[in-house]
């Protein structure tokens, strides 16, 4: 079930927000539990044979952090069982995302023909694995105090962040779930939740999915291509994938606090960054905070010396292209953003210093290059679209696609000057401007509601 | 908390209100359906009334043709010439994918126990397309897609201004109000506006269709190969299992049409085609196929074509294995000898167009 789909908005929406209160009414721990089973719903209306998948894991990981909590509590020594624990999420996650590319990679290095298993990846997998991960390392470290099995399954399938983020954390969001004093309704956050899901709404269908035919076209269809389309296509695809992404952050953001649960935020305006860590300070939040405490920091983060620290850095992010998708060009994603964090620490270590706008404009348009190889599917089309944008031959832009490339240069004006959805969040107020503004938002998204779309991030 | 309810109650309003006049100006001001698809009948989605139009007739079929909308002008009358008892229904599915294909085949089957002749018809359409590719207008019946009728009818119920709406507006304009088009019961239909004029003076007919002056470059790389391929397998296995007769053609694509794509993928598909099922091969750059008197538009045949793509198959004098001859029966023992004839055909079509 799409958040974007009448089907959502019109009938499951309403009617959770509904029920959920109106059991809160009677018991807080049938609120809580209606709510698991609603979000078990919501995951199963997908592909129903995968909510194994999903409970099975909920309930081996909730079994395992119970038993590494207890063996903590007597301060007995349980490193074995938190391997065997993240080891479980490692192989179940590597089996469904990486099995074909391990396959791939042994048939073309051994020139063995082993048969592709052509598994079909769980929806949200990457995204609940990690969850679990933060679960089981923290209750090794005996930092988690809520130990309700219900609390625990609303915390990994609660809906709003179920498929593709934002990544919580369970000391967020497992207190949230607990406190009996949200479980009536708060028209203010009420209102607050339709704002800003009024505005992820938009982004994602207004913009994100007018942009994706130019993008096909660009990056799979055309074999060849002009500088000016190869430009075009390239910041096309930067604009659809931080539309897509954070316009379903922002769906969540609202949807969650309709419940009066906040999600943490996961996109600030990454596209004003001055430099690459800025930008991932701004990108995907929650992924770079769940790098930064389980990856990061564990590998000694920078308290060895510059060098470990620039390893630590580069594997972190190699780590995360690898996250991302079962492909090469993943890898060297990731590998880029690596090797561009590492200068940028040389740079600061030795106190060099840019022109603002300078390093604006350096960062995006590295940020910009480095799609490519996120979105292309082979490196043939990457080099494709790479050759033709450094080729500076004036040809011309191709005629064509007019709706697509209007909105491209919206989008572009939306992500240099306006403010995110978010700041926008924090100022509301429920006055004519915003009503006017909403309105305006949510028509436009519902003409275009009934056209095939689907998140980019449902890949990961 | 006054303001915050105002507020909410304010944005429901403007929703309700919104969809209100979306209806209102659908099946009021709109009763023929310019800018939206009717959800009680459909009228503009070519894929949903193709279901529901077999599943008035599926207990008498006995067989199927599948294919896009290219296959739409071979009638399933055609086939009583050759098979006395036929009674086929036609799957001319728009901008059909080999999934589509697929999906459509196994309903069939499903359907009805009848079916023993499955006759597919492929061409560089599939390898165009994502599966997913698809907008309110050409949307897959929810039997097929499996989607839930809930969903599928509520996101018809307030759809507006689809991209075909322009298209439509224009045709009328132009033709008079008169679409052009005759659909049969059969799934077939007829372009019977263009094939008039095409039958009336071929010359002139061809000298003022503009999609034959259209200047080309082979930019398309017509990708989805691998799922094409797979798809293929997958059609050849749930015959065999249903034993059905399949017979596959190669659609005869204009020759301005295949001077828009890099041939690569098209010469790999028929090669992987071959190893899997013999076929009838009438593409190419071959007598029909560069004659634009055979075509309505750069796009879909007369409908004098078919007949004669299928005297070849059916015909009783065995199996055409001239590589030159329009239709060549292919297999994997006489796939390298088309290959090669094809560059060939290219590469001098290539040469004449510069």
């Amino acid at each position: 079930m799409l958040f974007n789909s009448y089907i959502f908005i019109f009938c499951f929406l309403p009617v959770a927000v509904t029920l959920y209160f109106l059991f809160a009414t009677r018991s807080h721990r049938l609120a809580n539990v209606f709510l698991a089973i609603a979000s078990l719903f919501f995951y199963a209306y997908w592909k129903f044979e995968y909510l194994p998948i999903l409970l099975s894991s909920v309930i081996v990981n909730y079994i395992f952090g119970r038993v590494i909590l207890e063996q903590t509590s007597k301060r007995m020594k349980c490193t074995w069982l938190v391997v065997v624990a993240i080891l479980f999420n490692v192989f179940l996650l590597g089996y469904y995302k990486y099995a074909d590319f391990a396959i791939f990679n042994i048939n073309a290095v051994f020139s063995t023909e082993i048969e592709f298993r052509n598994i079909l990846l769980p929806l949200a997998i990457s995204f609940f694995t990690f969850q679990q991960i933060a679960y089981i390392v923290d209750c090794s470290r005996g930092e988690v105090k809520d130990k309700s099995f219900y609390d625990y399954i609303l915390f990994i399938t609660f809906f709003p962040q179920l498929i593709a983020g934002p990544i919580v954390h369970h000391s967020e969001m497992m207190p949230q779930f607990a406190d009996n004093t949200q479980k009536k309704v708060n028209l203010k956050n009420v209102a607050s939740g339709i704002f800003i899901f009024a505005i992820g709404l938009a982004k994602k269908v207004v913009v994100a999915d007018a942009l994706s035919p130019y993008v096909s076209n660009i990056f799979d269809v055309a074999s060849v291509l002009t500088c000016a389309d190869a430009w075009s296509g390239s910041l096309a695809y930067t604009m659809q994938l931080y539309f897509d992404f954070s316009g379903y952050c922002d769906m969540a953001i609202g949807i969650a606090l309709m419940f009066n649960i906040r999600l943490p935020i996961n996109f600030y305006s990454p596209y004003k960054a001055t430099n690459i860590q800025e930008f991932w300070r701004c990108w995907h939040m929650t992924l770079s905070r769940f790098f930064m405490e389980y990856i990061y920091i564990p590998l000694g983060g920078n308290r060895k010396g510059n060098c470990k620290t620039y390893l630590n850095l580069f594997t972190v992010f190699v780590i995360g292209g690898i996250w991302h998708g079962a492909a090469w060009t993943f890898v060297v994603w990731g590998i880029m953003h690596g090797i561009a964090i590492v200068v940028h620490r040389i740079w600061r270590f030795y106190g060099v210093r840019m022109w603002t706008p300078c390093a604006w404009f350096l960062t995006f348009m590295f940020v910009n290059v480095a799609w490519v190889f996120f979105r292309a599917q082979s490196f043939g089309d990457a080099l494709k679209v790479l050759r033709a944008m450094f080729d500076f031959n004036l040809s011309g832009w191709s005629a064509g696609f007019i709706y697509p490339k209007i909105i491209l240069f919206v989008a572009l004006l939306i992500s240099f000057f306006f403010a995110n959805g978010i700041s926008r969040l924090e100022k509301f107020k429920p006055d004519l401007k915003s009503f006017i503004f909403v309105s305006i938002l949510l028509v436009l998204s519902f003409a275009q509601l009934s056209k095939h779309s689907e998140f980019l991030y449902f890949n990961f | 908390m006054k303001r915050y309810r105002y507020f909410i109650g304010g944005v429901f309003a403007v929703v309700f209100a919104y969809f209100l006049s979306l209806a209102l100006f659908n099946y009021v001001l709109d009763p023929i359906c310019i800018f939206h698809e009717d959800f009680r009948t459909f009228n503009q989605n070519r894929r949903f009334t193709l279901i529901e139009d077999f599943d008035k007739l599926k207990t008498d079929v006995n067989g199927i043709l599948v294919g896009s909308s290219r296959i739409g002008n071979t009638y399933p009358r055609f086939f009583k010439k050759f098979i006395s008892d036929a009674n086929f229904y036609c799957f001319s599915i728009p901008r059909g994918t080999i999934s589509d294909y697929k999906k459509v085949i196994t309903y069939a089957f499903e359907n009805s126990k009848n079916i023993k002749t499955v006759y597919l018809m492929l061409d560089e359409i599939e390898l165009r397309s994502p599966d997913d590719n698809f907008t309110l207008d050409n949307k897959m019946h929810y039997k097929i897609s499996g989607e839930s009728p809930l969903a599928f009818y509520s996101s018809y119920l307030f759809s507006f201004f689809s991209y075909k709406s322009y298209v439509t507006l224009k045709m009328w304009v132009e033709n008079d109000f008169e679409m052009g088009y005759k659909y049969y019961p059969d799934g077939s239909y007829k372009h019977y506006r263009l094939e008039d004029k095409l039958n009336k003076n071929p010359q002139q007919y061809v000298a003022n269709e503009k999609s034959f002056k259209v200047k080309r470059q082979r930019t398309n790389l017509l990708r989805h190969l691998d799922e094409s391929v797979a798809g293929v397998k997958d059609i050849v296995k749930l015959c065999k299992e249903n034993n059905a007769n399949l017979y596959i053609v190669y659609y005869p694509a204009n020759a301005h049409n295949l001077d828009s794509y890099c041939l690569d993928n098209y010469i790999n598909y028929i090669e992987a085609v071959a190893k899997l099922h013999g076929f009838w091969f009438f593409g190419g750059y071959n007598k029909i196929t560069t004659d634009d008197r055979n075509y309505l538009e750069d796009s879909h045949c007369s409908e004098k074509v078919p007949p004669l793509m299928l005297e070849k198959v059916f015909s009783k004098q065995g199996k055409d294995r001239d590589v030159k001859s329009f239709g060549v029966y292919v297999d994997s023992t006489n796939i390298d000898a088309l290959v090669r004839e094809l560059r060939e055909e290219i590469k001098l079509r290539d040469m004449a167009v510069k």
